[in-house]
């Protein structure tokens, strides 16, 4: 899996098992979200979305997390 | 103070860690609360002794790293590399035993300072009740420092302060030579500006890069980290977090052993999982949370009402007790003390059941988890009005009260934000303003045609009040986030912590802080406009005028006691009250600016009643019931103020309250900041005097301009 192949976490379908391959730019909130779990290699899922183009709860490792959609569509997973 | 041989403890750890929960345990009521120089994050902190070792024990905002993103873990940052430097400083890195790959990540980072720590776990009993077993000795010997069970923590952190004994740092991956090179001078000038113990160490060397790889260009200034080359940052920072989270999750997999399957949820997550469906399902999420408004505001509301009553009845009490002792010939020792301190003091702890009431139910939903929630359901609705997603609550409570919604803020962790919201707050219409809307509205709307022959004008203009109140307050919000406080919106990265039950010790603990903090800080600035507002309607007095009365009071304490004679003293009590008033300052300033508030409809009697409304909105009316000489005891439901307003007449004939004047009048009090309550809680948050005179003066302007255009526009167009 290179990261070319790489979808946005974004576009996962809802509780579809995944796992991180990197991020699309390093920028301070990337790295955060780095620091909250989401390292290559990490499974993830994307639980829900908030109604009316909100934030997405993603379960990383057991840990749900809350981010908004044009942050999370930083994160890349395999397809 | 910190006495040079009590050693330092500094709680540190992830947000919903448990942090503060643990430092409630170990330190009870004795913490103080202080705001940290220059920011609006408190430090809390209490001096303790545990087995007869005296420490003093810090708690830091919740981080994720030692890189700082907002200004709470700016501080936390802070503090440990204070303690780095300080020495005779042990850290207790707080772990969630339930998140512990996660949460190990921080452990990982701190270890690569040469620091004494321990690390205390906590949730064992969730981690117990899952099934699961904790090695804490495994996870000792991987990490190479102490581990203990945070709930034996007051019996064991005294032998690691004392006994404290530095294990070798682990290093962080070896970076390019190049890198290293390139950041030995900056690290030099680091180390020294931070009066760091040891030299241009790999953990300095890599702190930097990352810092150098999130910070924005001012935050780099103000923390020293010299310019170098951006991608090479931001490529060590990320090696960085990804061999740290390695580190972590093996640590974490050799101490945690489970029975269940991989992918087979834990009792607790699964749990969390059912009340999500329903909390943060599309529909009934929303529901939900409107649930728990309608019960906060319910509860701020009617269920502190009593407990005001009865705050309120217990400061008469004793200001009566005292007074009683001063001997009557001192009249004025006896208004000072009833009227200046006790009704200072009074106004006051009038706040203490709204304040503990709201920071108990928000520390309920903190704690359980919930307001998390709240905040991924409102991001969206908020961030489009400008308004940061944890600003709902405050602002829902300031339909009750400014004073403990402006504390409240405290949640929103960036600095502008929080600022935006505490600004804009004060339109928010508190229920102090409801009685003299009250009294208006029954004063000139009451002989008004009800609308469509059904709906009476009262009520319309009572929800129409409650619209420009919210209107006034979004709308104020995006402009000030889009001009003079603007600021990127910073990202929303929450964790949705699993639901769990608050400790109520840890909450009651946490609601006697707030209190207390309110009663010292902003209560001794209450406590003195109080009694300033006291002197400005008490003098100067005009003494041939009080010899007349005093002879007439004297003359009718000669007559035989009889009802006749009670209310007679009453009215010649009430009329010296009114003469006094005249003859005040206050009086005499509410002349002086009728000139300046006649175009909004007012005449001087208002002008008086809005500077006595400062003390308090509700004043208001008890204040124009002194000057129409009824006595300071009117209230809106009183017949007799009714009447007297609704037939008052101005110069030139014509009835001073009508239904225009009325509403010139309660739009001036929605929107004016008429509260030196407010005022005072907004000078304690932003630790200085300017952003509350900013908003008292920005707040009158467009108050004035509303009135003057509403009365202007609708003598215009022929309204009365």
């Amino acid at each position: 899996m290179t990261i070319h192949q790489a979808i946005p976490v974004t576009e996962l379908p809802p509780q579809r098992m995944s796992s991180v391959v990197g991020v699309r730019i390093l920028s301070s909130t990337t790295l955060r979200l780095m620091e909250m779990g989401l390292v290559p290699g990490a499974p993830v899922r994307v639980v829900r979305v908030a109604p009316f183009g909100g934030p997405v709860e993603l379960d990383v490792m057991g840990t749900r997390l809350c981010v908004r959609r044009r942050d999370a569509a930083d994160v890349l997973v395999e397809p | 103070v910190t006495a040079s041989s009590t050693t330092r403890v500094l709680l540190v750890g992830n947000p919903n860690a448990g942090k503060t929960t643990l430092f409630n345990r170990l330190t009870g009521l004795r913490a103080k609360t202080a705001n940290y120089a220059g920011v609006t994050v408190e430090e809390r902190s209490a001096t303790v002794t545990l087995g007869g070792v005296p420490l003093h024990i810090t708690d830091t905002p919740g981080m994720y790293s030692l890189i700082p993103r907002a200004d709470d873990e700016d501080v936390a940052v802070q503090q440990v590399l204070q303690a780095c430097a300080h020495g005779r400083t042990l850290v207790v890195v707080v772990v969630d035993g339930t998140q512990l790959a996660r949460n190990l990540q921080l452990v990982m980072h701190l270890r690569e300072w040469d620091l004494p720590m321990i690390v205390a776990v906590t949730m064992l009993d969730i981690v117990e009740q899952d099934g699961d077993t904790f090695h804490l000795e495994s996870l000792a010997s991987q990490l190479g420092v102490p581990v203990v069970d945070a709930r034996q923590l007051s019996s064991t952190l005294p032998a690691h302060a004392s006994g404290q004994t530095r294990v070798p740092p682990l290093n962080p991956p070896p970076m390019p030579a190049d890198v290293t090179t390139s950041l030995a001078p900056p690290a030099n000038a680091f180390v020294q500006a931070w009066k760091l113990p040891t030299g241009a160490t790999p953990a300095v060397r890599a702190w930097l890069a990352q810092a150098y790889a999130v910070l924005r260009p001012d935050q780099r200034t103000s923390l020293r980290v010299p310019s170098m080359q951006g991608n090479v940052a931001a490529d060590v920072a990320a090696q960085l977090v990804q061999q740290r989270s390695e580190r972590a999750q093996q640590a974490a997999m050799r101490s945690l052993s489970t029975a269940r399957a991989p992918a087979q949820m834990s009792r607790s997550r699964f749990l969390t999982h059912v009340v999500d469906g329903v909390a943060l399902h599309g529909v009934l999420g929303p529901c939900v949370l409107l649930a728990w408004m309608g019960l906060l505001l319910w509860a701020l509301f009617s269920w502190s009402a009593p407990l005001m009553d009865g705050i309120d009845a217990m400061v008469q009490r004793l200001s009566a007790a005292v007074v009683a002792l001063v001997p009557a010939t001192m009249p004025l020792l006896r208004s000072l003390l009833a009227d200046g301190v006790f009704a200072g003091v009074g106004n006051v702890v009038a706040f203490v059941p709204q304040i503990a009431m709201l920071f108990f139910f928000l520390g309920f939903l903190e704690d359980s988890g919930y307001l998390a929630r709240a905040a991924f359901l409102l991001d969206r609705l908020m961030a489009r009005v400008g308004l940061h997603g944890r600003a709902f609550v405050p602002l829902l409570s300031g339909f009750a009260c400014a004073v403990p919604a402006i504390m409240s803020t405290r949640s929103i962790e960036s600095k502008r934000d929080r600022l935006v919201t505490m600004l804009v707050l004060p339109w928010m219409s508190c229920s102090a303003r409801l009685p003299v809307y009250a009294l208006i509205i029954a004063t000139v709307f009451a002989k008004v045609p009800p609308v469509f022959g059904v709906v009476p004008m009262g009520v319309v203009v009572m929800i129409g009040m409650y619209t420009l109140s919210i209107t006034a307050t979004l709308v104020g919000g995006a402009v000030l986030k889009r001009t003079v406080l603007r600021s990127p919106s910073p990202p929303l990265l929450l964790e949705l912590p699993p639901y769990r039950w608050p400790k109520l010790s840890s909450l009651f603990i946490a609601v006697v802080g707030r209190v207390r903090t309110f009663l010292i800080d902003a209560g001794t600035t209450i406590l003195a406009i109080t009694i300033v507002l006291w002197a400005l309607f008490q003098f100067p007095r005009d003494d041939v005028t009080e010899q007349r009365f005093d002879a007439t009071l004297a003359e009718l304490e000669r007559h035989p006691d009889s009802d006749h004679k009670t209310t007679e003293l009453q009215r010649v009590q009430a009329e010296r009250a009114q003469a006094r008033l005249q003859h005040s300052v206050a009086g005499q300033v509410g002349h002086a600016i009728e000139p300046v508030i006649a175009p909004l409809g007012f005449d001087w009697r208002i002008g008086v009643g809005l500077l006595a409304s400062f003390a308090a909105r509700e004043v208001m009316v008890s204040t124009l019931g002194l000057v129409y000489g009824l006595g300071d005891d009117a209230d809106e439901t009183s017949e007799p103020l009714r009447e007297r307003l609704a037939a008052e007449r101005r110069a030139d004939g014509s009835l001073l309250y009508t239904p225009l004047s009325g509403l010139s009048l309660m739009v001036f009090f929605v929107l004016a900041m008429q509260c030196m309550s407010t005022f005072a809680a907004l000078k304690r948050e932003t630790g200085g005097y300017r952003w509350p005179v900013l908003q008292l003066l920005a707040m009158t302007i467009i108050a004035y301009t509303a009135s003057l255009c509403v009365f202007q526009l609708g003598r215009a167009l022929g309204l009365s």
